[in-house]
């Protein structure tokens, strides 16, 4: 009897066991930094948070694939980088990831699946060529691409037209043709004045912060300026056209005072405050900057005192030069999987984030997309939307580069040299060739290193 | 006895410490350790190789090293002894008032220490705003020229250290307001007898007897300040021409964006024994035995 009742405890938990396994899911986990796209149906008069997107498309993906279970983590901007640090190091990096953070390192050191055997010949016509190509190592590529550009900032301009109309400038040229610096200069003195009558100017053209990298160097480049030689093999960013570009900018605060002072101090938020606010009459960015007013002044952040709608425009270019434009694109990356099965579906999940529907959401966020097919049908009905996005198209297309180095380059540790010079340039404590020289020494130095 | 039968005598003793001691290894004492044997390696979330004490070779060949030392040494000598005078200062005010209110300034003094530091630096980032900060507001308004508090070299150090001392010394307070008041009253009563005056009272009878409570707070505070952060990451990140750059912020730096683990371990480890060694000399210059 006692033996019987072993043999029948033995049994149950056999196939307590085996039910247990043939019920387990599939999991699959992702993380992603914080995108606030609106799912399908999400209220208009609401601003949608960060979890919204990716628990929709969690729970679609769910509904098709019922044995698998989609885990998403929404990380930080700020926290990204310690945490995928601490994920690999630990060997719990998530199976899927959208970040800021990119490291090409990741490629080297076998941790990324390439994703070419999931590309269709259908994706590979369909994906701006510039986007697949960003993510490119030894012929084989590692990012499901997904946006295109970035939140425009190095891209383009903001121009709040109100402004420009009050000052008599033609704003409608400048975004059809341009504006050389000269012009820019002159419009830039046309929008400073004193609004409180106190003899002081308290309105500005528009300002810039030292630790907003993107838009400063884009003159630089504008100038002709470049960070490294063609094979990357040095960092050239004190030649003479470099520090004519970064003295232009000293000179727009200290000598012609269209900017306020304070650079030294100021960050990329500062400067968009500034323009929210109406502080200044140019901004920086692209179709994602005028999404962000709308989000602020829906969720009623910062000082607004009305939604308006800029206008995207180029950068200023040097007489019989082109404009300078920071072109960069981001997509999911896949981490390596062991299991074929899972690799698989992982795949599969990615390739549902960048199908055409659920990659048409990014226009919740003004967004473009790494899609032609896509890009072609968002913004129908809003004709404003519509033709901001065609100008920061052709602005990318036209005239879009890398302004940091290729994937490989440590542009990341050096960075904060960057940001020390145009501190010490904007604070006076460096003429603006001695920062550039400090900077591209301290550059050469990490390059030498690294090699 | 031997050792074991030692601990077998004490085991109750033992048992009830071990809850704590377990977290303490668990939390502390393992991650110290393998924090000085990831500072041997060449150690990135990439790759792992061992160098012996070549991170420490590098480390004091690299000028920004020694610059964050300097502004940590600079930031920690500036704020702890305000901050401590400050909480001393208090102390001594608010211990003639009735209980009730000294409970209120206590609070008052305290709160800011019970605050996230995220939403204090958010203040103080407006406060110090070069165009519309308060602070500038301010000097405009007396006909001073306005400053770029955190976007200069010179002030950005002193700004932040000044914002510490407003800001901290809560907990401080609340320390040496216990101590004072275990201060038996009749010695205040004899030294008034006999004529002395209140700066007399303060050092001849206050001061020394807070010596103890003063010691703690003064390690503690210097460990705390000497591993600032969050200050640091909020609102300069190390600028401005990395005048704010501590040690703490340049392992997160070293660590976290440029992925070199056994180097920040390496940071860890200096900034470990420095303070281990601050400790001492603290202890050394100020212990003394107090009885009352």
């Amino acid at each position: 009897m006692k033996k019987s009742l072993k043999v029948l405890m033995l049994l149950f938990l056999f196939l307590f066991l085996l039910t247990s396994f043939a019920g387990a899911k599939m999991t699959i986990t992702w993380w992603i930094n914080p995108w606030r796209i609106a799912p399908p149906g999400f209220p208009e008069d609401q601003s949608p948070g960060s979890e919204d997107f990716p628990k929709w498309v969690s729970e679609e993906f769910m509904k098709l694939h019922p044995d698998v279970e989609v885990k998403y983590v929404v990380v930080g901007n700020t926290e990204y980088s310690q945490k995928m640090a601490a994920a690999i190091a630990t060997r719990t990096q998530p199976d899927l990831f959208k970040g800021p953070v990119w490291d090409s390192r990741w490629v080297k050191a076998g941790l990324l699946e390439p994703i070419d055997n999931y590309l269709t010949e259908e994706d590979m016509n369909d994906f701006y060529e510039v986007a697949l190509k960003n993510f490119e190592f030894d012929g084989k590529h590692y990012v499901f691409p997904w946006t295109f550009g970035t939140n425009g900032m190095g891209t383009s301009m903001l121009l709040y037209t109100p402004d420009f109309e009050k000052a008599g400038v033609d704003w409608q040229k400048i975004v059809n043709e341009g504006w050389t610096m000269e012009e820019f200069l002159d419009i830039c003195e046309k929008l400073t004045w004193d609004t409180d009558g106190d003899g002081e100017n308290d309105h500005f053209a528009l300002s810039f912060g030292a630790k907003d990298i993107h838009n400063i160097i884009n003159f630089l480049y504008a100038f002709g300026g470049k960070l490294t030689n063609e094979d990357e093999s040095e960092v050239t960013l004190d030649s003479p056209e470099a520090v004519e570009g970064l003295q232009f900018l000293v000179d727009l605060v200290n000598k012609y005072e269209v900017v306020p002072h304070g650079v030294e101090g100021m960050g990329v938020y500062d400067v968009i405050g500034n323009f929210h606010a109406h502080r200044t009459s140019i901004g920086f960015g692209g179709p994602y900057e005028i999404g962000r007013i709308t989000r602020y002044f829906i969720s009623q952040q910062w000082e607004f005192s009305e939604l308006f709608e800029p206008v995207i425009a180029p950068f200023p270019h040097v007489e019989g030069e082109n404009p300078a434009a920071y072109a960069a694109t981001g997509g999911f990356i896949v981490f390596k999987q062991n299991d074929k099965e899972k690799r698989d579906m992982v795949m599969e999940f990615a390739k549902f984030l960048t199908n055409q529907e659920n990659m048409a959401l990014l226009e919740s966020l003004n967004y473009l997309t790494s899609r032609k097919s896509v890009n072609k049908v968002l913004y129908e009905g809003n004709q404003y939307m519509k033709e901001q996005v065609a100008v920061f198209g052709d602005i990318m297309g036209d005239y879009g580069i890398e302004f940091f180095g290729s994937q490989t380059f440590p542009w990341t540790e050096m960075s904060k040299y960057f940001t020390a010079s145009m501190e010490s340039a904007f604070g006076g404590t460096k003429t603006p060739a001695e920062a550039l020289k400090y900077f591209t020494d301290e550059a050469n130095t990490i390059l030498k290193k690294r090699k | 006895m031997t050792l074991l039968k030692k601990i077998w005598k004490n085991k109750s003793a033992y048992f009830f410490v071990l809850p704590h001691f377990s977290l303490f290894m668990i939390f502390f004492l393992i991650p110290v350790g393998w924090g000085m044997y990831l500072s041997l390696f060449d150690y990135s979330v990439f790759s792992q190789e061992f160098v012996g004490f070549e991170n420490y070779k590098m480390l004091f060949q690299d000028k920004l090293f020694w610059k964050a030392l300097g502004n940590t040494f600079l930031y920690t000598f500036g704020v702890v002894p305000l901050w401590l005078g400050k909480a001393l200062l208090v102390t001594v005010l608010i211990y003639p008032f009735r209980k009730g209110i000294r409970t209120f300034f206590k609070s008052m003094f305290y709160l800011p220490h019970v605050s996230s530091t995220v939403i204090i630096a958010m203040i103080w980032l407006w406060v110090f705003n070069p165009n519309f900060g308060l602070l500038n507001y301010f000097m405009k308004s007396i006909g001073l020229d306005p400053v770029v508090w955190l976007g200069n070299a010179a002030t950005a150090m002193p700004s932040l250290i000044i914002m510490q001392v407003i800001m901290g010394g809560g907990s401080t307070i609340v320390l040496l307001s216990a101590a004072m008041s275990s201060i038996p009253e009749y010695y205040f009563e004899a030294a008034e007898l006999e004529g002395a005056n209140s700066w007399q009272i303060f050092r001849k009878i206050t001061l020394p007897l807070l010596k103890p409570t003063i010691l703690y707070s003064l390690v503690m505070g210097t460990i705390a300040n000497f591993q600032t952060f969050s200050n640091i990451y909020i609102m300069t990140q190390g600028g401005p021409e990395f005048s704010t750059l501590t040690v703490a912020y340049l392992v997160y730096e070293t660590a976290f964006k440029n992925y070199y683990l056994g180097m920040a371990s390496a940071m860890s480890m200096v900034m470990f024994v420095i303070l281990v060694g601050l400790a001492l000399i603290q202890f050394k210059w100020l212990s003394s035995n107090v009885e009352y």
